[in-house]
């Protein structure tokens, strides 16, 4: 679900010209994914835009952080509830406006969602896509 | 003396590729396994794959600031 995401997003982000930055976490969540280990270039070639620097985040650490620092209902938004109860944020996509920094805790999204297949569909209606947008329109 | 070095060869190649065999098969996906399934490369221009854990999550951090004038997408995603 989450390559097809990615996929879906890519093809989006194709038609995005704006600067925007891209930040892809990687993380383990499934059995599947502990069988890959690290992401494989096949799997990072999903997501091939420029804008975008890719990270791998084995222990899910930014997934606990986020989890820790962001308010209940925000985190409702882009994390489910594991099988222990805990809040595992993974297959979101989340926007950050300009401006925005994380310092003592992490920063709340303006917009975000999960799962990111269903995100890239929102997003989409959400830009219009048209060939170029202004980075600074409300929400973005 | 040659035939028996040739033949020690041919038993080493055997020896790797049985070796090797596991991590060639198909993975649960069905998909045949090539390079790109071995190897872990961001599509250029982008920098390496950086690996971020509970000592370096300052590195995505401070990435995320230094990006502090423009939107920032962010993505969480499992590999398969």
């Amino acid at each position: 679900m989450c390559l097809r995401g990615a996929s879906a997003l890519q093809q989006l982000l194709e038609r995005d010209s704006t600067r925007l930055a891209i930040i892809v976490l990687w993380e383990h969540v499934t059995v599947s994914d502990r069988k890959m280990g690290i992401p494989t270039t096949r799997v990072l070639a999903r997501l091939s835009d420029p804008r975008a620097r890719q990270f791998w985040d084995p222990q899910r650490v930014v997934s606990s952080t986020m989890a820790r620092d962001l308010p209940r209902d925000t985190l409702a938004s882009v994390a489910e509830i594991d099988s222990t109860g805990v809040p595992l944020v993974w297959d979101c996509l989340a926007l950050f406006r300009p401006g925005v920094r994380w310092d003592d805790r992490f920063p709340v999204p303006s917009w975000g969602g999960r799962p990111v297949i269903d995100v890239v569909d929102a997003l989409n209606r959400k830009w219009g896509n048209p060939p170029a947008r202004a980075d600074t329109t409300a929400g973005r | 003396m040659a035939r028996l070095s040739a033949a020690r060869r041919a038993a080493a190649a055997l020896a790797l590729i049985t070796a090797l065999a596991p991590s060639l098969a198909p993975p649960a996906g069905g998909t045949a396994t090539g390079p790109d399934d071995l190897t872990h490369v961001t599509p250029p221009p982008q920098p390496p794959l950086e690996v971020i854990g509970p000592q370096t999550i300052g590195v995505l951090r401070d990435h995320f600031n230094a990006l502090a004038d423009r939107t920032r997408m962010l993505l969480m995603l499992s590999p398969t």
